[in-house]
């Protein structure tokens, strides 16, 4: 019986007169699938321990205020680039006190000249370093409240692992003591805004009563058919069209100004990551729009290797962009871009809310994310960066990177003319 | 006298069974007793990123006031606050201030509070991040040697 089990093991394994073969095979094979196994678990645990280049600005970045100056809460700022690097802004905080040590008032919101208010920084031009080294920059400043010192902060766009992103250079932070007085004031010598003939006859001068003779005379903003050089856009700000008329008391009347605006909604319906390139993504996202009765052009807000989103909507028009149920996400094209939205894109071409994941392929700033596209949306099994429609922070665009090309997904439609 | 024991293709089965099953009872074992990963800025262990965090903080006349002068968005502040020979660790988003921002200090962000620390010598402002992991986003907070001590007055 012995003999029978021996010689149908041998046959079975075909290792005739050897006793030793199976068991080392087999040893072979789980030593080197143990090895793989416990080799992947390990990489997996210790490559998050690798350190990366940390976020940084280089050391010859300097700037240096060369002159502050501030009258009737004006702050008038001027700002040296003494380093060796081209800076994109600054952050400007400031103390109220002279016993306060660090400076926490954000007086980026005040800016009224010379750059621009974008996530708590004053730019000088998005995207760009456009001050360079050894040139000279002038900020103006409306303060609403008062001042003792100001501190600033460089900030600079640094390329890294292919994305711009936006860095704080906090070694080289500046200090300067300032007092200020951050109210306008009737009696102060200037005709501020909100003073006029009525209010402070002191600093804007005495009041006229000749409304109705076809000139504009102080405190007149227009008279009858004579609007100066007044639109929309002047007397309320940018973005806004229509026709500006002159009321009976000779001030504008705007009722029939409307505000420019975009729309950008996201799909109600869904597709799978492969519906084969942007062009027919721009097609799809038309169709819906025509469906719903929305007039105008729209794109899919999707990157892939050979595009970037934020090319749809650069340059910059300074057109808002709204939600169909006209909910504002966004200042203009600078404000879509800076990482941030105003409110979540989640309302679909015919203004019902829809929180949903939305293919994108794209990070916050509108840039492609490399190799995240669905395979230039071609494949339905590879991964791709989606979006968030319930989300206004990074997440709108750059939720997670998914390996599911096959799942059915909304995209974003921006309108473009 | 004849030796007999049991056939080597039966001892090759058993032994592959028994090195899968303690394989198995040791591997759920291990990762029991490892931390779950926390990760930032694409796959970086949250520990490291501590490393970058900057940030000044002053407290001076009842008034608490933190600026982010670094890279690293500060999701909340963990304050550890030192009387009497002993200390409470108290989180100042939840515990101390409404004033801190909802996503926290961004890159110069700033926050500044009034903030009554009674019968404190000292306290030590140690930064918390927001990380992902497998389970979604977690915080973390730092180790104590990446906090800034303040002397109360």
């Amino acid at each position: 019986m012995s003999e029978e089990i021996k010689k149908r093991c041998l046959l079975i394994f075909k290792f005739p007169n050897s006793k030793k073969g199976i068991s080392i095979m087999i040893g072979y094979v789980l030593l080197i699938t143990f090895a793989i196994i416990i080799s992947a678990i390990v990489y997996q645990w210790i490559k998050t321990y690798v350190p990366r280049e940390a976020l940084d600005c280089p050391d010859g970045v300097s700037i240096f205020i060369d002159e502050i100056t501030c009258q009737a809460g004006i702050l008038n700022l001027t700002l040296k680039n003494n380093g060796r690097f081209s800076i994109a802004g600054y952050f400007i905080h400031a103390t109220n006190t002279s016993e306060q040590e660090l400076a926490t008032i954000d007086l980026s919101k005040y800016i009224s000249g010379g750059g621009s208010s974008r996530s708590n920084s004053v730019i000088f031009t998005w995207n760009e370093n456009s001050m360079d080294p050894n040139e000279e920059r002038k900020s103006i400043f409306y303060l609403l409240t008062n001042i003792n010192s100001v501190e600033i902060i460089p900030v600079r766009f640094q390329v890294q692992d292919n994305k711009k992103r936006f860095v704080s250079c906090g070694n080289a932070k500046t200090k300067e003591i300032v007092n200020c007085v951050g109210e306008f004031f009737c009696g102060d010598g200037i005709c501020n805004p909100g003073e006029d003939c009525l209010n402070c006859e002191s600093d804007c001068g005495p009041c006229t009563n000749d409304c109705g003779d076809g000139v504009i005379e102080s405190p007149e903003q227009c008279d009858g058919e004579e609007l100066g050089n007044g639109t929309c856009a002047s007397v309320l700000g940018d973005g806004w069209i229509g026709e500006l008329s002159c009321k009976a008391d000779c001030t504008f009347d705007t009722t029939a100004c409307e505000l420019e605006k975009k729309i950008i909604f996201v799909s109600s319906r869904t597709y799978q990551g492969d519906f084969s390139s942007i062009t027919a993504a721009n097609t799809m996202c038309n169709d819906s729009a025509s469906e719903a009765n929305l007039s105008g052009e729209f794109k899919a807000w999707l990157s892939d290797s050979s595009q970037d989103a934020k090319n749809l909507i650069l340059p910059d028009s300074g057109i808002p962009f709204y939600t169909t149920n006209n909910i504002i996400v966004a200042d203009n094209s600078t404000d879509l871009l800076n990482g941030t939205i105003q409110n979540p894109i989640n309302r679909n071409e015919y203004g019902t809310i829809n929180d949903t994941l939305v293919w994108t392929g794209t990070d916050e700033f509108g840039d492609a994310i490399v190799g995240d596209n669905c395979e230039d949306w071609t494949k339905d099994n590879k991964q791709s960066t989606i979006g968030n429609s319930s989300q206004k922070n990074a997440q709108w665009a750059n939720y997670q990177s998914v390996t599911d090309c096959i799942d059915m997904r909304s995209i974003y439609c921006i309108q473009i003319n | 006298m004849k030796k007999r024991g049991i056939s080597p293709v039966i001892a090759t089965v058993l032994l592959v069974a028994m090195i899968i099953v303690v394989g198995l009872i040791v591997f759920l074992w291990f990762s029991g007793m490892t931390e779950e990963t926390i990760t930032k800025f694409g796959g970086t262990n949250v520990k490291l990123v501590c490393d970058d965090v900057q940030f000044q903080s002053d407290y001076n006349s009842g008034i608490l006031s933190i600026v982010n002068i670094g890279n690293v968005p500060v999701f909340g502040m963990k304050v550890k606050i030192f009387s009497e020979g002993s200390h409470e660790t108290k989180n100042l988003k939840d515990d101390l201030s409404g004033n801190w921002p909802k996503l926290g200090l961004n890159q110069g962000g700033a926050f500044s509070d009034s903030i009554e620390f009674a019968g404190a010598e000292k306290i030590v402002l140690i930064p918390v991040l927001m990380g992902s992991s497998d389970k979604g986003e977690k915080t973390f907070a730092c180790e104590d040697r990446y906090g800034h001590e303040i002397t109360v007055e």
